[in-house]
């Protein structure tokens, strides 16, 4: 497993200096679910531009890892410094103002099932900014317009295909102009073009904004479509880090299996769970 | 045996004490982004509030008037059965009135409520939990509390109130009806009777009980939203946990304010 970047100057108070900052850095990460150890010390740096996607089986901790990076799990120990600012240990007030930089795109996208697309997108910009509701009409088109929804602004979320609630979702999370943006499986549940699709936005807007972004998924053609390295967990343990290219040549064996899709040793996932519910 | 009881009933305990400690917190952020937050900046979807008025007061009115009329013309029946034997039968208006306003319009109203908004407060939050919705507004800066728990929290404090005086109304309507038409009283009279025997502290005992009231059933009801987790059924297993709460303390409520009314007043 290749370390993650070192070199990165500390400054005091915790804010680093501009030369080769990542944008995200993790360090030590550790988190819990009750008694059950979830995390078990990850380490990593997201570059700024860089497109990091976080990659494992199920269960291994992956979700938890973005909970803890979008401050909806609090981890037991570690850092996770966001542009130099440790959120773990930053006030509500701090935090709310580094929220700000970044958009999530949900698994399930999470819209507003009682707003319109356009209200959804709109509601931030609402919520954040004293921008007249005419401009707000039209920073929602073009955030519609970015993601191939243009004319989808009066539907209800109850009224859109999968992939066109993950294209409204990311027209949300982009409503503010983020620095960075954390995805959720955002190929999960689509039909193979429709993933695909979505890719293509992401690389889209990736080339177009320069946004740092970190990907959590387990579809592995979306994997290598979008990222630039990936980092790999198994059992809440960084496994690889390093770029496509290197994850394909990777010794290690659990990464190998992993790659080839092959099914669990006997005894291990399905096989136990299976014996559970026939016993 | 005994150490697995003793164990049992520690962990309830523990749990109902961590339960309370989260249902007073939610308290605190809706007072304080009722009453505070204005003060300071912070203003309230006003639009929301009216929503959620005409969805927990406008529409709720037609129920809370059919079962109250029922209720009544019940107690109205009811005390017949025996005030007659003994010719007092004039006694039934104060009874309807005076039943109605302090307790049983509050109650019924409550309870009516508990079902059917405090429910749905359950179901609505709850669904948002499940669907990453509310993680998406947390993402988003923008407060939970502020956005699902104030609206409907300021609706049921303005509105329970509301329908307990049309529940009163309706209450000693359906007495009035039983009156005029099975015992023979005249429609002057009735009204004569209710009149002299009720006294406007029995209205207000009834209405500052409902505005109690109402803070119960919203807070219990998003409460348990919140913390609804595991799909369809944990949010259905949250509704039904949310009714039954909200129904018993609406009655421990009940029997604190009457106590206090009855000894301190």
């Amino acid at each position: 497993m290749r370390e993650p970047e070192s070199g990165v100057l500390r400054q005091p108070g915790g804010i680093r200096s501009d030369a080769g900052v990542p944008k995200v850095s993790v360090r030590n990460l550790v988190a819990h679910y009750g008694d059950v150890l979830v995390l078990d010390g990850i380490s990593l740096d997201v570059m700024p531009g860089e497109t990091m996607v976080i990659l494992g089986g199920s269960g291994c901790g992956k979700s938890t890892f973005l909970r803890c990076l979008i401050g909806l799990h609090k981890p037991t120990a570690g850092e996770i410094l966001i542009d130099g600012a440790d959120i773990t240990r930053t006030t509500a007030s701090d935090f709310n103002a580094i929220r700000k930089k970044f958009g999530v795109l949900f698994q399930s996208a999470a819209l507003f099932n009682s707003m319109t697309v356009a209200d959804n997108v709109a509601l931030p910009l609402r919520e954040h900014t004293e921008l007249e509701e005419s401009v707000i009409e039209i920073m929602v088109r073009i955030k519609l317009e970015l993601v191939g929804l243009t004319g989808a602004e009066h539907l209800l979320p109850s009224q859109l295909s999968g992939g066109m609630k993950k294209r409204a979702g990311l027209a949300r999370a982009l409503a503010m102009d983020p620095e960075i943006l954390f995805f959720d499986e955002p190929s999960a549940g689509l039909d193979p073009r429709v993933s695909a699709d979505i890719d293509a936005l992401i690389l889209k807007l990736k080339s177009a904004f320069h946004i740092t972004m970190v990907a959590v998924t387990h579809e592995l053609r979306s994997t290598f479509a979008i990222s630039d390295r990936i980092t790999m967990l198994h059992e809440g343990k960084a496994l690889f880090s390093g770029t496509p290219a290197e994850i394909r040549q990777s010794d290690n064996e659990l990464v190998k299996q992993f790659l080839r899709g092959e099914p669990h040793p006997e005894g291990e996932g399905l096989g136990d769970y299976l014996e559970e519910i026939l016993r | 045996m005994v150490t697995s009881l003793l164990g049992f009933i520690g962990n309830r305990t523990q749990s109902i004490a961590n339960e309370a400690k989260r249902l007073g917190r939610l308290t605190a952020d809706a007072f304080d982004w009722s009453f505070i937050a204005p003060l300071t900046g912070r203003g309230i979807k006003w639009k929301s509030v009216l929503r959620h008025m005409v969805i927990v007061g406008f529409d709720s009115i037609p129920i809370i008037c059919f079962i109250c009329v029922l209720v009544g013309a019940i107690i109205a029946m009811q005390s017949a059965y025996q005030l007659k034997h003994f010719g007092a039968v004039r006694y039934i208006p104060p009874l309807v009135g005076v039943g109605m306003t302090r307790e049983l319009g509050p109650l019924i109203a409550a309870i009516i409520m508990a079902g059917r908004s405090g429910s749905a407060f359950t179901a609505e939050i709850g669904t948002m939990v499940v669907s990453e919705e509310v993680d998406a507004l947390k993402t988003m800066v923008l407060e939970p509390v502020k956005f699902l728990v104030v609206p409907k929290f300021i609706a049921m404090m303005v509105m329970q109130p509301c329908l307990t005086m049309i529940a009163d109304l309706v209450g000693m309507f359906g007495g009035f009806l039983v009156a005029i038409t099975s015992l023979e009283m005249a429609p002057n009279l009735y009204l004569a009777y209710t009149i002299d025997y009720l006294v406007i502290k029995d209205i207000i005992t009834g209405l500052v009980k409902s505005v109690a009231f109402g803070t119960i059933i919203a807070l219990v009801g998003c409460h348990y939203g919140f913390a609804a987790s595991g799909g369809a059924e944990g949010v259905g297993k949250a509704t039904t946990r949310a009714v039954v709460t909200s129904i018993f303390l609406v009655i421990v409520a009940d029997c604190v304010f009457t106590a206090l009314f009855y000894f301190a007043f």
